[in-house]
């Protein structure tokens, strides 16, 4: 009996160790035509509940917008090959398609699908709704022309939707799910978050919710496949949803991973350069770091308290750590940059001056809110506290978790004084800056700056079709808000990404907007390279 | 006996209805206490304000606390734990694609814990004051001191990065298809399957992250088991039975094992609820597709119904597990009665 047992065991565990050894020779690694990035996994594919930077460096690997961002800081044509104003003050505007895209079931790209996206946007409300609100209606001239009427004029309406994407409408009226939307039913929701039905340069082979989410190129791409020396275009795309640092850097050195997404620490930046056969790649996208000073509580309720601080900051000490150029509100990159625009910098004269003038005592508390965790937050932080603290400043530092800081900044009484802010664009252009800054309300303006001037002389930008001088009133906007000292400007600096030295990345091509900037078209991979590294 | 230890499951289950209401209701109030909008993150600031506040109807967040927690409740009951904000389906749905993964590493971690624990624990008594003794008092005292994912950390670095006989993230290989879903354990579905290289590299993945999960409860449970053998070697049957000449292996293992495993084992409902609460870290080091993967997610996110649902299902575990381990403790020795006990 105890020996019929010791068998069965031995058997077992034969068994056991022979499935589990031919597991083991299952290695998929090798020099594939696979790409992986990992980035947060966005959870829908649906371009109407695309709401965060994740989504959007999903949407454009599957959808086209009429308008693509050009590495110049305007739009280039895309699904549109031209548009124009039609009303001559930009309340009217008209696309003409290009009549070569498909979408990927191979059928074209038509003004009807256009028209379909755009109400699709409009009816849910969803996704990047606050960029097709303005739209009072979007028409169909002919199979080709798409006429949209805006609520007001908007000269920088192309620049808007680039990330509005054009959907296949039959095979969204194929997939309609119940809803709240009459005939449309959920308009294809349901069904959109796990399926694409777009005409971009990859197509979704696969969703795994909250892991991963899989791309194969799309062969009749409209923009084709040009050629690259050493390289090839990228077969299948893996886009994971890792954000562990040390897993990352991991998976990097055994080559399982291609490129990493931005937001890691730079130290973190710094120790993946260091491995051989990666390099870093700037995103050339002027990204601003500052600090709102809340304009609605005491003491930064008062402009000159507000000046005084800006004053007191010494805004040379994180610049050459970062080796990065000081912030301002307008990126350097942009057609609009002021090289003379009145920053601040380090005086204690003037910020004597300035409290002065001020109905606040200089010891008046002033608190700086912030979440903790993030490196260039905390360098940021410890940095303003030191300096203002030296200058004679009475300053409080609080640093909370992220989740506590979005609810403390959901109102102006519980913000603080000091709120550490980064932004970056979503799309080309000033206006975005300038609409998302002067819109107050949650953590991304906690500044709660509400000022009629400033609205109007943005409205006015939004109404000058020409492209240099609305530029010059950027930059008197720019002027304006340095003024009023809503905002200590600390830094522009640029993103990075480690990528693989066997990717090769048309940077002249990017743009540095969300989404845009990891746009596997734009990528090219060389086979040869990757074996020999997987071979060291 | 049977009768008595029957009442007392019969009793604790009562018990633990309303030990979970209890539990249900502090969670579904702390998630909800963070004076944040729900609807408001999950669509984006550029969402319409229509669109918002149709997502704060269906969510009811317009109704107070006790009426939302009502209909909660309510759904719970009938298996709907609400809609996830973050992933756009049902929980439940979530639930039953990530729980597998997280129970597999689970189980898995806790059959290295009882194996390699109670081995280190009879080898350290069996050779007290020794160099052996030693190692697992080290392997001990490390494995308490340190968290779980620091480990993780480590043992990739060993055994991914350097040694490269190990993978580094996943539950399978890329190119290896999972098998269909039966149970949504991979081992038993590959082997329903037969797909006996599925279970192999199901395997292979899970040893890394399953042993960084496992080592502070072999560090607890060898060093119970050392003070049980060493307690159990001094009883006057073990003289006798090593008098009549039984070899020392089968005196160890028949008449000193048995015995000494009854406080290892009442343990273990507690290793396995710490195997759970540690697994939230780790499965983000090794991208492991599981259920605390998923409730790290749902907090980051804000996702309240995802979050309630989460603890719940961890309270649950845990009181089952220790309902578990009550009974196993009986069966083992049959002098306890645990009714009495209770």
């Amino acid at each position: 009996m105890q020996r019929n047992t010791t068998w069965r065991a031995l058997v077992v565990l034969s068994l056991l160790i022979v499935c589990t050894v031919g597991g083991f020779g299952v290695v998929a690694q090798g020099a594939e035509n696979v790409v992986v990035l990992n980035d947060m996994a966005p959870f829908s594919c649906d371009p109407a509940e695309m709401a965060f930077w994740t989504h959007w460096r999903a949407g454009v690997q599957m959808y086209d917008g009429l308008t693509y961002p050009d590495a110049n800081g305007g739009v280039r044509a895309h699904l549109a090959e031209s548009w124009a104003v039609v009303d001559g003050i930009g309340k009217v505007w008209e696309f003409k398609l290009r009549e070569d895209a498909l979408f990927h079931d191979g059928t074209p790209v038509t003004a009807e699908d256009v028209v379909f996206s755009f109400e699709r946007m409009m009816a849910l409300g969803t996704g990047a709704y606050s960029r097709v609100k303005a739209i009072e209606s979007v028409s169909a001239k002919d199979p080709c022309t798409v006429q949209f009427v805006l609520d007001s004029p908007i000269s920088v309406f192309p620049n808007m939707i680039w990330s509005i994407y054009v959907l296949n409408k039959d095979v969204v009226l194929a997939n309609l799910g119940d809803g709240d939307h009459g005939d449309m039913g959920d308009y294809g929701v349901e069904w959109l978050r796990f399926h694409d039905a777009g005409s971009g340069p990859y197509s979704l082979a696969e969703h795994q919710v909250n892991l991963e989410l899989r791309f194969e190129r799309f062969a009749d791409y409209f923009l084709g496949w040009p050629e690259v020396a050493g390289g090839v275009p990228v077969e299948t795309v893996r886009l994971i949803g890792l954000w562990e640092a040390a897993t990352a850097k991991n998976l990097m050195v055994n080559r399982e991973l291609d490129m990493t997404y931005t937001t890691f620490p730079r130290q973190t930046f710094a120790e993946l350069d260091a491995i051989s056969g990666v390099e870093l790649v700037s995103l050339n996208k002027g990204h601003v770091y500052g600090f709102y000073l809340n304009c609605q509580v005491a003491p930064t309720d008062d402009v000159h308290f507000r000046r005084a601080l800006s004053y007191a900051f010494n805004y040379d000490s994180l610049l050459p750590i970062w080796d990065s150029v000081p912030g301002r509100l307008i990126s350097s990159r942009s057609p609009a940059f002021n090289p003379d625009a009145p920053l601040y910098t380090q005086d204690l004269d003037k910020m004597h001056e300035e409290l002065a003038q001020s109905c606040y005592p200089q010891d008046t508390p002033v608190i700086i809110t912030a979440p903790i965790g993030d490196a260039f937050f905390d360098k940021m932080v410890a940095s303003l506290a030191a300096d203002l603290s030296q200058a004679g400043f009475n300053i409080k530092v609080e640093q909370i978790s992220f989740g506590e800081t979005i609810a403390r900044c959901s109102a102006p009484e519980t913000s603080g004084n000091c709120i550490p802010t980064q932004s970056g664009p979503e799309y080309p252009g000033v206006d975005n800056v300038l609409s998302n800054w002067a819109t107050p309300g949650g953590y991304a303006a906690s500044h709660w700056f509400d000022d009629a001037v400033l609205h109007d002389m943005i409205s006015r930008s939004r109404e000058t079709l020409d492209a240099a001088a609305r530029n010059l009133l950027y930059q008197q906007i720019e002027a304006y808000i340095l003024e009023q000292a809503a905002e200590i400007f600390v830094t522009e600096l640029d993103p990075f990404r480690a990528i693989q030295e066997y990717l090769i990345v048309n940077e002249e091509q990017s743009s540095g907007i969300i989404g845009a900037a990891v746009n596997m078209h734009d990528v090219r991979i060389d086979l040869d390279k990757k074996a020999e590294l997987l071979n060291q | 006996m049977l009768l008595h230890n029957a009442k007392f499951i019969l009793k604790r289950i009562v018990h633990s209805v309303f030990v979970l209401l209890g539990l249900s209701m502090l969670v579904f109030f702390i998630a909800r206490m963070v004076p944040t909008d729900i609807a408001r993150s999950a669509l984006g600031q550029q969402a319409s304000e229509e669109a918002v506040e149709k997502l704060r109807d269906d969510m009811r967040l317009n109704d107070s606390m006790p009426v939302q927690y009502f209909y909660w409740l309510k759904g719970a009951v009938r298996g709907d734990l609400g809609f996830s904000v973050t992933t756009k389906r049902p929980v439940i749905v979530d639930l039953k694609e990530f729980l597998p993964a997280t129970l597999e590493l689970g189980l898995f971690s806790l059959l290295f814990s009882l194996v390699l624990g109670q081995l280190l624990g009879v080898l350290a008594a069996r050779y007290q004051n020794t160099l052996v003794d030693h190692f697992s008092r080290l392997v001990a005292y490390s494995g308490t001191v340190t968290p779980s994912f620091i480990f993780g950390i480590m043992f990739m670095l060993l055994f991914s990065y350097w040694l490269h006989i190990f993978p580094t993230i996943g539950r399978l290989s890329p190119g290896v298809t999972p098998p269909g879903t039966i149970t949504g354990f991979y081992i038993i579905d590959g082997l329903i399957a037969g797909q006996f290289h599925v279970v192999g590299n199901a395997i292979w993945h899970l040893i890394l992250p399953a042993f960084s999960l496992a080592l502070s409860a072999i560090a607890q449970e060898s060093r119970i088991t050392r003070a049980s053998v060493v307690d159990n070697l001094r009883k006057s049957y073990v003289r006798t039975a090593r008098a009549n000449g039984i070899p020392e292996s089968k005196v160890m293992f028949k008449y000193v094992l048995k015995p000494s495993l009854i406080p290892t084992v009442a343990v273990m409902g507690m290793d396995f609820a710490c195997v759970l609460t540690n697994a939230f870290l780790v499965e983000l080091v090794f991208f492991w597709p599981g259920f605390s993967r998923y409730g790290v997610t749902a907090m980051q996110d804000g996702d309240v119904f995802a979050i309630s649902a989460v603890v719940l299902v961890l309270g649950t575990m845990f009181i089952v597990m220790n309902l578990l381990v009550d009974i196993v403790t009986s069966i083992l020795d049959p002098r306890i009665n645990l009714a009495e006990r209770s």
